[in-house]
């Protein structure tokens, strides 16, 4: 049983190039200077496997290099091309990585070469995610990407664990090794709140735990834990730029949870809450975000809205968790990044 | 009177106390449904054959829906199961993988596998699953046994031996049986895919109790469809003992994440204008547009190729030959647009399907949601295009509606490509 070895060094193999082209199946950012089906440069798009599809061949495979270049392209090039809505980009790019992970399964690669190749995959949903969590379900559909991301996380959790195990693999450089903290980090705040990802950051090996960047999300994991959210709140902006981002996506739980207790600890019938301080603790831009927050679940508003009056009988049990939103620290983390430089995980701060 | 003031805060507290814990779990759970264990690393976990593995790795199965995390463990250990869940989620790979993993290919010419459905494509397809997860058991034999085709060359087939693993219809499985030509007496794994279909239509039924009387009474029995009502979870569970029962009790959950839902208001005789308009401004790999009947199906398929669209149609009049050849060729992508009757609107896969038209109305949002489902399969997107023509299509549509919590809008003027082709 020989492992099948693609031979193509291009983004696109031949034979699919061609039926796209005479098919007119181009995507737009396949076309040149977009111009109507003009052919750019093309990447291999994902078809899914279906009863009665012959094996790929070889000559429809690409090259590992080839894989990581298309990784590349796509995550330095087709990012920032802004011609089209985020959006847009995001699932062409999203459609073309996951041909990348079709391929890694088909080739069988080891856990080096698929930690390569799927770490910039999950850090790509994970900006995505944060970065497009204000569309509509039709222009982005959020439990797809959740689910894509939590695939990809364990799937290269696993191949850190493979290559622990494996007695013949070289030392990792520190590149490797900072790599993994923050993989090993993003896990930890993706799964906020879960008994297992939490169990594993107590196992995880010394140099991972020692990591100040993991240290910190680990201090987020624990409280959140304890259920001592005002140090959860005070943990996230401190976190860096794409890590901020998707605990960002946890805030608007952590705002319920807190103003729910609040109903109960500040519960009183003649003192209020001065709104300054609840803008501060719940890491609102201001006063309007904190009344939205007050009138979806049913907390009064004192008349000259500087202060909140709570009321343990008032508060709506049956609202609904805002869905999460874009946060300006997180906005000015974000301006402060370049992004491929982030995603392909060379830079870290 | 003090301690009756006394008591009454009291109880009003604790029941706010409650309240407020109940509703605490709400969150949590939301939270956790997110979460997909570390240790479910892949197909691996089920510890199937490496033969098997191999073939899963062939198809660039990274990993396990959620259909076949819950039921593959059951399954491969022998449980009956009962199992709904959304279309196009791997629910076939569920009882491939779990009878190829049961079966001791060592037995010849014994039968220990039976898959049945209800349309003659979908056997057809079924026993493509089980040849491409098999490829590395040289030893099994899959058959496959339709009517439309001639009985003899069946006859001849099993003449020559036994196959391992048998799908079909139950009108051709049970003339086999009857004719003595197909022995089901040391039978392991009783399948019956697209279930309801089958054991709601009477006759269908009968032939299924028939063929279920052949078997012997300790084997294991699986059942699939997208669509269980509560009516028929009972009768499925008289074929079965103590099965694992999955269920997708929101029916809301039933519509597929990435799928876009549009419907036009027009007249039945601007249907066809409206069909070329749109075929001609959207872009689409492969297009299936249902029509209700026969007729319709070859006057609509005739008049798009007129129009030099590239189309083919498939209905029941047509002879099985004829079908599976035109199945072929859309699957092949020789031709991009399938006119087709319900006949094809039930757990057919072609992977390159992203649009579908109800060009007319389905007659019910059962068939509704199984010819939507032939796009957006496997968390992939699509676009759902139906037709109203009358207050009674506008009916059903509601109904569509009400049932599975799915907003279908009107189909805006400008659609954005973005929402339903991947990638493009």
């Amino acid at each position: 049983m020989a492992q099948v070895r693609g031979s193509c060094e291009s983004f696109c193999p031949d034979g699919e190039a061609k039926m796209r082209i005479r098919e007119k199946l181009l995507h737009y950012f396949e076309l040149k200077n977009g111009q109507k089906n003009k052919p750019g440069v093309l990447v291999k798009e994902f078809t899914r496997s279906a009863a009665d599809v012959k094996m790929p061949m070889p000559k429809e495979m690409r090259t590992e290099a080839a894989l990581t270049k298309t990784v590349e392209y796509l995550l330095k090039d087709i990012i920032l091309d802004t011609r089209k809505p985020y959006n847009v980009a995001y699932d062409f790019i999203f459609d073309r990585l996951r041909a990348v992970r079709r391929e890694i399964v088909i080739q069988m690669y080891d856990a080096s070469q698929k930690i390569c190749l799927l770490e910039p995959i999950v850090m790509f949903l994970a900006y995505s995610r944060y970065r497009l969590c204000e569309e509509p379900i039709e222009k982005f559909d959020l439990k797809i990407c959740n689910q894509h991301l939590q695939e990809c996380l364990t799937g290269v959790l696993c191949c850190y664990e493979e290559l622990e195990d494996l007695e013949s693999s070289r030392e990792p450089t520190v590149r490797e090794l900072e790599r993994r903290c923050f993989i090993e980090s993003l896990y930890q705040l993706f799964n906020l709140g879960s008994p297992e990802s939490f169990t594993r950051a107590l196992t995880l090996p010394d140099y991972v735990r020692r990591d100040a960047t993991f240290k910190l999300c680990f201090g987020i994991c624990l409280a959140f834990q304890q259920g001592n959210l005002y140090r959860v709140l005070m943990g996230v902006p401190q976190l860096p730029h794409i890590l901020c981002a998707v605990a960002a996506a946890k805030l608007q739980v952590i705002r319920r949870s807190l103003l729910q207790i609040f109903t109960h600890a500040y519960n009183n019938k003649q003192l209020t809450v001065p709104v300054p301080y609840l803008l501060r603790l719940l890491l609102f831009d201001g006063p309007t975000g904190l009344q939205d927050q007050c009138r979806h679940y049913n907390i009064s508003l004192t008349a000259d809205r500087k202060a909140v009056q709570f009321n343990k009988t008032d508060f709506n049990h049956n609202a609904e968790v805002f869905t999460p939103q874009h946060e300006r620290f997180v906005e000015s983390k974000l301006k402060r990044i370049y992004i491929p430089e982030v995603l392909l995980l060379k830079k870290f701060n | 009177m003090a301690d009756n003031d006394d008591l009454l805060d009291y109880e009003d507290e604790e029941q706010t106390e409650t309240t407020a814990v109940e509703n605490q779990e709400a969150p949590k759970k939301d939270v956790k449904g997110t979460y997909v264990s570390i240790h479910s690393s892949g197909f691996r976990d089920f510890l199937l054959k490496p033969e098997i593995l191999r073939a899963i790795v062939d198809c660039g199965f990274e990993h396990p829906s959620e259909v076949q995390h819950e039921c593959i463990p059951q399954a491969v250990l022998g449980m009956d199961i009962l199992c709904q869940a959304k279309s196009g989620m791997g629910k076939t790979a569920v009882f491939v993988l779990a009878t190829l993993q049961q079966l001791e290919p060592s037995d010849n010419n014994t039968c220990h596998v039976l898959v049945m459905c209800h349309t003659r494509e979908l056997a057809f397809q079924i026993s493509k699953e089980y040849e491409r997860f098999s490829k590395y058991m040289p030893t099994v034999k899959v058959a496959v046994f339709f009517g439309g085709m001639a009985i003899q060359k069946d006859e001849e087939t099993l003449k020559s031996g036994t196959p391992h693993i048998v799908v079909g219809t139950p009108g051709r499985i049970l003339a086999l049986i009857r004719n003595k030509k197909l022995n089901l007496k040391l039978l392991k794994h009783f399948v019956l895919d697209e279930c309801d279909k089958m054991l709601e239509q009477l006759d269908m039924r009968r032939d299924v109790q028939e063929i279920f009387r052949s078997t012997p009474h300790g084997k294991q029995v699986m059942m699939f469809s997208a669509t269980l009502s509560k009516d028929i979870r009972p009768v499925c569970k008289k074929f079965m003992q103590d099965p694992m029962e999955v269920y997708v009790d929101d029916e809301a959950k039933l519509t597929l994440h990435g799928l876009q839902q549009h419907y036009v208001n027009l007249k039945e005789n601007e249907k066809n204008k409206k069909l070329f308009e749109l075929l001609d401004v959207l872009e689409f790999n492969q297009v299936v547009i249902f029509v209700k009947s026969v007729q319709r199906c070859v006057a609509l398929s005739q008049l798009l190729t007129e129009q030099n669209f590239p189309a083919i149609g498939i209905h029941r009049g047509m002879t099985q030959e004829e079908r599976l050849n035109r199945y072929q060729q859309f699957k092949d992508f020789q031709k991009r647009i399938l006119v087709a009757t319900n006949l094809f609107g039930r757990g057919m896969d072609i992977e390159r399907v992203n649009i579908v038209f109800n060009y007319d109305m389905p007659e019910d949002s059962d068939t509704y949601l199984h010819r939507v489902a032939r796009a957006g399969r496997f968390g992939t997107k699509g676009l759902a295009i139906t037709f109203v023509s009358d207050e009674n299509d506008a009916k059903i549509l509601n109904e569509v509606q009400d049932r599975f919590d799915v907003n279908i809008s009107e189909l805006p003027e400008e659609i954005d490509l973005s929402t339903y082709i991947e990638g493009r």
